[in-house]
């Protein structure tokens, strides 16, 4: 007979465990990712694999600097994997490789480990290295190139966000369909493109339970109804609530971008707020702002507000009226 | 007939782990061999322990009393065998907490003649009896809640006159994975059961007894319906509860019923309910039909044991000799990891086999090196699983931070906690939730007395 074992209840094996979840969110990438290599070529899927062995690469030396403990398990644990191919998808194509390694090292190390690795980072890993990159590498970063099919030279163009800003909406009309927005075949950021591609992706995270349907939906549906009334009080100088939504990272922002668990509010009414008030920023961003994208300013800024909401959205405790 | 429509639930939280009744249910309800000691802890109620009655070398037959009821929250104990008074001594429960006890030898023939006398009884309907008899008889039973907190019932069914009472729930719906206990009670004892249930409406004086059981017992279900159908047991009816962890929680089980909430801090007779286990229920039959006091219950034996099953043993007898006399011992000795009293949820791990069955062991489940797993915590990842399926509509991962770095200004809502184990078994990076919460109620206690 052995010694028994004295542990806390419950003591059922549990249900899940992290990298079982992890690995989920890399899979629902996997569409969108595919697109992106598609329309953008073989450059693609090397700037994606440079910020994923990037990204891993220093999860584990600065777990081996810090002394931590189990650092094989904690390296490939699945979220330096969706940092890094989050931070790829949300970057141009034509990136330069050394730029990639600089985005990986300030996601890993200052935005996320710095703060205490894994559960403890107040901001998106990828959206501080990637907002870092825009203002330390404006040209490289705003350097767009049009779909090449694997064939053509990569022709450098602006994105229909980009082209809003700066000549007009009827520039814009002329040269994108709504239909393009949709499938991706649009410059922009290499994993942001297809808003087909990322949905079927947020689909299997919903039905896998790993995100909820809050935050996606607040955040489009806010965005939908603020550039809406825009579009309704001046149809010609206001981009449609539609090309809002399939323009830029709006797709990826819902669902992969402001889903982060550990960046979001912890419960749905929470989330609600959370994802209405990025819906809105990103807006004012995109139609008012300097900028002709908001999305990562606008998930960051709410970062900041997550204690706060968590504060105020207490669940309702049984037996109790709030 | 079972309306899958129709079923019952409380609402927010709850999951569904894997039920693993299989492996006993339907097991006739079995007796084990005496083994050649029992030992009686005298603390095997919520309340001030029984004071012990008897004195070493003492000659004792089955039914006497050998720990009496001390103070107004407490109860009697009764021996469960014939025999010898051997030892009085210290020793470790199932709980893990050191109580008083009885070593007896048992005298097996002796016991089983002993034991016919519970026998025959005449048959009267209860509503003829007097309610204080019933209740003495109850409390001379020295019966107690056997679902879980082993309150003492003789206290339960007398609320204080402020607290009107009217409705009893009967609880069948054993919603812990592997226990079966209750299911084969209800099935073996439906119309002792019922009959207990006609005693409870006489005496508090009321008109509605509901007896809620989970829909992944069918038969039950229709076992009771069946008798309830002929008019013997007016005033009642079932309620068929969808399977859902923790429905069988008292709070849960009256929202799912009556849509009433107990108000938190608050107990189910501030909402003019009173839950008792369908094993009680029993006990309170036996009690008043046979002059039985409570002296064995039925336990689930299961996991990793040779033959899982549905045991009747006496109380004080040992989890070992359950186990081995009883289910045909561990499937393999050297496998085994963890022996827990009660079910997988909310039951606690035993520290050592000689432990003892007690009034209020529901279960003794073994767990292999197979089942038993435990790799660490992770850190906090903010799902928010925890929360969305805590039954109480608390922030587990909260509470559970807020304990372990002592900040008792974010403990107020931990008394709240029924400790079901939910957010536990549901967290991704497998944090002991519970764990820590039940140190944050310690905290929170202390924190409080050296307020006053």
């Amino acid at each position: 007979m052995n010694t028994l074992v004295i542990s806390s209840s419950p003591h059922l094996r549990p249900r899940e465990n992290l990298t079982r979840v992890l690995y989920d969110v890399v899979i629902a990438l996997v569409p969108a990712l595919l697109v992106g290599i598609y329309f953008f070529g073989l450059r693609a899927l090397l700037v994606t694999v440079a910020a994923t062995a990037s990204a891993v690469a220093f999860e584990a030396l600065f777990l081996k600097i810090s002394g931590k403990p189990g650092i094989g398990r904690a390296a490939f644990d699945g979220s330096a994997i969706i940092t890094g191919i989050l931070l790829a998808m949300n970057l141009p194509p034509s990136s330069p490789y050394w730029m990639v390694v600089i985005g990986s090292f300030v996601a890993i190390v200052i935005a996320k480990q710095t703060f205490g690795g894994l559960g403890y980072n107040i901001f998106n890993p990828a959206l501080v290295a990637r907002v870092f990159l825009l203002i330390s590498f404006p040209v490289q970063m705003t350097r767009w190139t049009a779909p090449t099919f694997f064939t053509a030279e990569a022709i450098t163009t602006a994105t229909p966000l980009g082209l809003l800003k700066t000549e007009g909406l009827q520039a814009v009309l002329r040269t994108y369909s709504n239909s393009a927005n949709l499938l991706g075949a649009i410059p922009g950021s290499l994993g942001e493109v297809s808003a087909v591609a990322l949905l079927i992706g947020g689909i299997y995270l919903l039905v896998r339970k790993v995100i909820s349907w809050e935050i996606p939906l607040s955040f489009l549906g806010a965005l939908f109804v603020f550039t809406g009334i825009f579009w309704l009080i001046d149809p010609g100088k206001y981009a449609g609530p539609v090309f809002h939504l399939l323009t830029g990272g709006a797709v990826l922002g819902a669902f992969f971008m402001a889903t982060d668990m550990v960046t979001s509010p912890l419960t749905r009414k929470g989330m609600l707020i959370f994802g209405t008030a990025i819906g809105l920023l990103t807006g004012v961003i995109r139609l008012f702002g300097g900028y002709p994208e908001g999305v990562s300013f606008a998930i960051l800024i709410m970062n900041t507000f997550v204690p706060l909401i968590d504060r105020y959205t207490h669940a309702r405790i049984f037996g109790t009226r709030g | 007939m079972i309306m899958p429509g129709k079923l019952l639930t409380f609402r927010s939280g709850g999951v569904h782990p894997p039920g693993n009744k299989h492996l006993s249910e339907h097991k006739p309800i079995r007796r084990v061999p005496l083994p050649e000691t029992v030992s009686i802890n005298l603390n095997q109620h919520l309340g001030k322990p029984a004071q012990c009655a008897v004195k070493i070398k003492q000659e004792i037959s089955v039914g006497e009393r050998i720990g009496e009821a001390d103070g107004f929250i407490s109860a009697d104990i009764h021996s469960p065998v014939s025999g010898t008074v051997r030892k009085i001594q210290t020793v470790m429960t199932a709980v893990g907490t050191m109580a008083e006890s009885v070593l007896i030898e048992v005298d097996s023939e002796k016991t089983a003649e002993d034991l016919k006398k519970y026998q025959s009884t005449p048959d009267c309907a209860p509503e003829k009896l007097g309610k204080k008899e019933i209740l003495e008889a109850i409390k001379q039973a020295g019966i107690v809640g056997e679902g879980g907190a082993a309150f003492p019932t003789h206290i339960k069914l007398a609320p204080p006159p402020d607290k009107p009472i009217d409705t009893v729930i009967l609880n069948g719906a054993e919603c812990e994975p592997f226990l079966t206990a209750d299911h084969q009670l209800m099935l073996e004892k439906t119309a002792e059961i019922l009959t207990g249930a006609r005693i409870l409406r006489h005496i508090l004086e009321i008109d509605s007894i509901i007896i809620g059981i989970e829909n992944n017992k069918p038969d039950a279900i229709r076992a009771f319906e069946k008798l309830i159908e002929t008019d013997s047991y007016p005033g009642m009816r079932i309620a068929a509860l969808k399977t859902k962890y923790p429905q069988g929680g008292e709070k849960q089980l009256i929202k799912a019923i009556l849509d009433r909430e107990v108000p938190s801090g608050k107990l189910p007779f501030d909402v003019g309910v009173i839950v008792q286990n369908v094993g009680t229920v029993f006990a309170v039959y036996e009690a008043v039909y046979c002059g039985k006091p409570l002296i064995q219950r039925v336990v689930t034996i299961s996991g990793f044991v040779n033959n899982p099953g549905n045991y009747l043993l006496p109380l004080g007898v040992s989890f070992e000799h359950a186990i081995r006399a009883g289910a045909g011992g561990f499937r393999d000795d050297t496998r085994v990891k963890e022996v827990i009293n009660g079910g997988p949820m909310m039951g606690k791990a035993v520290r050592q086999l000689d432990v003892t069955v007690t009034k209020g062991t529901s279960g003794i489940l073994v767990l292999s090196d197979q089942e038993f797993s435990y790799d660490g915590e992770g850190p906090c990842i903010r799902c928010g699983r925890c929360i969305d399926t805590c039954p109480m509509g608390l922030m587990p991962t909260l509470l559970a931070m807020n304990a372990r770095y002592e900040r008792i200004e974010g403990l107020k809502s931990v008394m709240d906690c029924i400790e079901c184990g939910t957010c536990s078994y549901v967290c991704p990076t497998h944090r002991q939730l519970v764990h820590w919460i039940r140190a944050g109620k310690v905290l929170l206690r202390k924190a409080n007395r050296s307020v006053k």
